[in-house]
């Protein structure tokens, strides 16, 4: 009986029983080239510096997170690389021992908070409106603000670390060390401010996408038809949601325990504070990050091998249940980065269960992979191709030592030393720099209409691969020979030379495959082989335009019938008309089914979004560096500009073409009903 | 009821026209109402964390309030006062009636109703921040910020939340002033809306932040 | 449109995210609590976390079970194939759910189990 209802119910799109062969009002009265002209006409931004600052398309924000981030990869790098030098020999002076911990710290807090998340955040801001077949993000200023905040964050740390004010603490900042009576001076308070504004940045461009997931599908994808790399950004979104109001919080506590003017007492042992309050929120925060990071970088994987493979991806249903399973148990795992301090026995039992039990998800995802690989037709062994097996190599390594240190007892022995050092660029180079690579040369010609250049692409390949493997295998032996991490130099009779030598020289491999990435990307975006919009053949709905991209992303938005749009062999979907051309319009779908629901306008460019960003960063900064009587003035500017931005949003002037069905009926959700108030209404148009 | 209509347009390819559908939606069908969902959720997460942290440091106390030595006599079982706010209980719990009207009348298309319950809203708002000032007070409070982790805490609830006012009384404020100089659409009735949905969640929010400071100050 | 008759009704809604995102949520309330009443249960208290374990189990258990109906009742078929709504979303919710809900029981179990071998005085 449900069978028969379920039937009747259904949602897909139907084509009329006989199709008129009339033209459709809209449809085509202008002819396709008029329609180009007229949507470039509303789509492209303002011309001139102005336009420049204010654009609120997705691609170009996209594309912007993806340098800023990568120029932050390099600077970090660089510090990277110092670091190296410095220990290469015992009893080194290259570094002095306070230049050397502002290096490290900046280093980690640079590749966690500037380069690691705001890069796959770029990734989905470019990528997911793509692949879900919409003209741009839900919030298009919004998109503009997070971007400005980050950029000016990012700018602040390395600002300071060039005036000999880079944060010492190391990246977690553990109080009491980085509280008022050990850390004088303002390092950890550009720090703390540092990471508020990107964090915030963070949030925004996590809404940004859950709504666009949400709302803006093309017809048709529902659910169980969401390109995985689409799936892993919205349940990134949602644990961004979930975990950065911890660090914001607990930066902006560690902020008020630091003024001077406020000098309260979170992290004060002294006073009743509790310096493990920080740990708690900190990793909280941050272990999910490491998720946040990881979950895009899978997306990059399993939308790679699919298109390499041929086929749709084995066990769609076990990738989702992969992601959704690991986002939760991340949120489940953060004492096991405190298993050194005197917590219950007891309760770090339970978090060495859940933390063992992760691999799970994780390896229900990697035999998906394989299987994928496995039974598809004859992968191609190109360059994004090999990048992904590289990838399940090195990462299946750094899980084994994550499994390793999910126990406590080993835990505790190997506890800041190098072995951990190892374990975490294992999973965090190997977990997502290097789907990331692929994931570059998988997507460029995308984003520039041209191949980046495959010699140079295996010598980079080769060059990091060996770079990185020389780099920090040795460091499993150092950490599990006593050396401890964060140190600046080490006496001779150790006998931790020869190791570090060879790390310091894997360093400079890695870095230089990085420069040969950097020049062949410079000279491919120019002068590689032409792409065409689809060169890998690949399915999903962002190879269905040219690349790279026009500014309205579709001519006519698509309309999907299966997983993977463009492999299906029937009868093409339909393509969708009737959106305005005069006015930046969106079609809005439903959550679960993605039915055609109604036309959305969007905000266009506005200067507000980045004078919120200006008076949000100073705000910060000022009044948190400084004297907190910096903030009723911020505050001021803040709500300024929120004014603006509101005042000058579209209002929807012409009458509602059509009564929407929903409407004026307010949905008593709570109580399960809907109220009837507007029902009259309704009937009276 | 407006249906998108798969057709065939004039160069016989099938389309999917979707002129005939609405341009504005209402409640979850919004995106604007999953962007406000979104932030909320965002917000209730830092309220629950700042309550936790509230409890988390309750374990480093023998006594909680604990006592305090700095005033005149010393006290020593000094919790805050229960008076300011309990009336701003009141009054925020019930203020959320005139804004249900306020975002019924939004739901109406009724001008002049989303106009007056912004006038009480915003009253109402500003009534809270006054109440609000009043209450953190160190004489209300016991304690200043600085004097150990307990004030700290509390101010910290407490400021939370009052930034949680200060933005709906201004949103209350630029919503009104584009009521009255422009007029009523349905993407600023949305709006409306949803500014009663992040009401609602600021009333909520200060149920438990109140049962935080000042009913589990006390037992 | 029947996406909003469908999703009316809140009773199909909570059956329809029971797996999906119930038996996490149980699972985070499960493991609060048992990590928050760890030190309190010294001494002799552990029944306590026993207790906590299989009640988050049974929840668990009911979170499964109403995916896996609305699987069944969705057809059940193998969930991988893309059927467009309202069947294959069902279908793949239904079966992330179950999934999603045997995942977290093995995870509750897990968790549970330091309390049968460890001393919650042990610090």
């Amino acid at each position: 009986m449900s069978e028969a209802i379920l039937h009747t119910e259904t949602t897909e799109l139907r084509a009329p029983a006989q199709p008129e062969a009339v033209a459709s009002p809209v449809a085509d009265e202008l002819g396709p080239e008029n329609e180009r002209l007229a949507l470039e006409r509303t789509w492209r931004r303002p011309p001139g510096f102005l336009g420049w600052l204010t654009t609120t398309d997705h691609k170009e924000i996209g594309l912007r997170y993806i340098k800023t981030a990568f120029g932050f990869f390099v600077l970090a790098g660089i510090l990277a690389l110092h670091m190296r030098v410095q220990l290469a020999l015992p009893k080194n002076t290259f570094l002095t021992n306070d230049v050397y911990n502002q290096f490290f710290t900046t280093h980690g807090t640079a590749m966690m908070f500037l380069f690691a998340v705001p890069m796959m955040e770029g990734m989905g801001i470019y990528l997911v409106p793509l692949m879900v077949g919409t003209r741009n993000v839900s919030f298009p200023r919004l998109l503009n603000f997070s971007y400005y905040l980050y950029l000016i964050g990012g700018i602040c740390l390395f600002t300071g670390l060039a005036f000999n004010m880079g944060p010492d603490m190391g990246w977690f900042a553990y109080t009491p060390l980085s509280g008022p009576q050990y850390a004088p001076g303002h390092r950890m308070d550009l720090w703390s401010q540092m990471v508020t504004c990107v964090e915030i940045s963070g949030m925004a461009a996590g809404v940004e996408i859950v709504t666009t997931v949400f709302k803006q599908r093309a017809p048709g994808m529902s659910l169980n038809r969401i390109p995985i790399f689409v799936w892993t950004q919205l349940v990134t979104s949602f644990m961004i949601i979930f975990a950065m109001p911890a660090i914001t919080l607990c930066s902006t506590m560690l902020s008020m325990d630091r003024l001077t003017h406020l000098k309260t007492h979170f992290y004060n042992p002294a006073e009743g504070g509790d310096a493990l309050l920080w740990q708690h929120l900190f990793w909280f925060f941050a272990h999910p990050e490491v998720y946040i990071i990881f979950i895009p970088a899978t997306g990059f994987v399993s939308d790679i091998i699919i298109a390499f493979s041929r086929r749709r991806a084995f066990g769609y249903t076990a990738l989702v249940l992969s992601m959704v399973a690991t986002a939760f148990i991340g949120f489940g795992v953060w004492v096991h980065h405190m298993f050194a301090t005197p917590l219950p026995r007891l309760g770090q039992g339970m978090f060495t269960a859940a933390s063992l039990m992760i691999v799970v998800p994780n390896g229900v995802q990697m035999f998906c992979w394989l299987a994928t690989l496995w039974s598809g037709r004859r992968p191609r062994f190109e360059l994004p191709l090999v990048w992904v097996i590289a990838f399940i190599v090195v990462f299946l390594i750094g899980g084994l030592s994550g499994v390793i240190l999910a126990s406590v007892s080993v835990n505790v022995q190997a506890t800041d030393t190098f072995f951990v050092v190892a374990h975490l660029h294992y999973v965090l180079i190997g977990g997502a720099v290097f789907p990331l690579f692929g994931a570059f040369y998988y997507w460029f010609p995308k984003w520039t209409g041209r191949m980046l250049n495959t010699a140079a692409g295996w010598w980079h390949f080769a060059l990091f691969f060996i770079g990185f493997n020389l780099t920090f295998w040795p460091m499993h032996h150092l950490g599990l020979r006593g050396m401890t991490r964060r140190r600046y130099t080490y006496p001779e009779e150790t006998g931790w030379m020869t190791l570090n030598m060879v790390a310091t020289i894997g360093a400079f491999l890695m870095a230089a495959g990085v420069l040969v990435f950097i020049v062949n990307a410079m000279w491919s975006r120019r002068r590689g082989r032409v792409a065409g919009d689809n060169p890998w053949q690949a399915g999903t709905l962002e190879w269905a335009t040219s690349s790279p991209p026009p500014s309205y992303n579709f001519l006519y938005p698509p309309t999907v019938r299966g997983r993977e749009p463009l492999w299906e062999p029937e009868k093409e979907a339909p393509v969708i008309v009737g959106l305005s051309r005069e006015k930046r319009q969106v079609l809005s779908t439903t959550v679960l089914d993605a039915a055609p629901h109604h036309r959305y306008d969007l905000a266009g460019e506005s200067i507000w979004p980045f004078f919120l960003a200006f008076g949000v960063a100073a705000t910060l900064m000022l009044g948190g560096i400084f004297n907190p009587w910096y903030v009723p003035g911020g505050i001021a500017v803040i709500t300024l500009a929120l004014f603006g931005w509101f005042w000058t949003s579209p209002a929807l002037r012409e009458r509602p073409s059509a009564q929407p069905h929903v409407a004026g009926q307010p949905r008593l959700w709570w109580l399960g009903r809907r109220g009837k108030s507007a029902d009259v209404k309704s009937k009276d148009e | 009821m407006p249906e998108a209509v798969e057709t065939i347009d004039v160069n016989g390819r099938r389309v999917l026209d979707v002129s005939g559908l609405p341009n504005t939606a209402m409640d979850a069908y919004a995106p604007v109402w999953w962007g406000n969902a979104l932030l909320i959720m965002i917000e209730s997460m830092t309220v629950l964390l700042v309550v936790a942290s509230y409890f988390y440091l309750r374990r480093n106390f023998t006594e909680w309030p604990p006592p305090q030595p700095r005033t005149i006599p010393p006290l020593f079982h000094p919790v805050p006062d229960l008076a300011l706010p309990t009336i701003e209980l009141v009054l925020i719990v019930l203020s959320c009636l005139p804004m249900y009207w306020t975002d019924m009348a939004a739901r109406r298309n009724d001008e002049a109703g989303v106009k007056r319950g912004l006038w009480v809203m915003l009253a109402i708002g500003v009534a809270m921040i006054a109440l609000r000032f009043f209450e953190m007070q160190s004489s209300h409070l016991k304690f200043r910020w600085d004097d150990n982790a307990y004030g700290s805490i509390i101010w910290t609830i407490l400021g939370l939340h009052l930034t949680y006012l200060l933005g709906a009384a201004a949103e209350f404020f630029i919503m009104q002033m584009w009521i009255v100089k422009h007029s009523f659409d349905p993407k600023h009735g949305l709006d409306v809306t949803l500014l009663g949905g992040y009401w609602y969640w600021t009333a909520a929010t200060w149920v438990l932040c109140y049962g935080t400071v000042y009913i589990g100050a006390r037992f | 449109m029947s996406e909003s008759r469908a999703s009316d009704s809140l009773a199909k809604d909570v059956a329809l995210w029971a797996g999906v995102l119930g038996t996490p949520v149980i699972w985070s309330v499960q493991f609060l609590l048992g990590y928050a009443l760890a030190p309190w249960s010294c001494p002799g208290r552990q029944v306590v976390l026993y207790g906590v374990t299989a009640t988050g189990l049974l929840f668990a258990l009911v979170g499964t079970v109403l995916s896996w109906r609305q699987w069944k009742r969705a057809g059940d078929v193998a969930p991988d194939d893309d059927e467009g709504a309202p069947f294959g979303r069902r279908r793949f919710l239904g079966a992330l759910g179950m999934l999603v809900g045997v995942m977290f029981a093995v995870l509750m179990l897990a968790q549970g189990l330091p309390a049968f071998f460890f001393d919650p005085c042990w610090n």
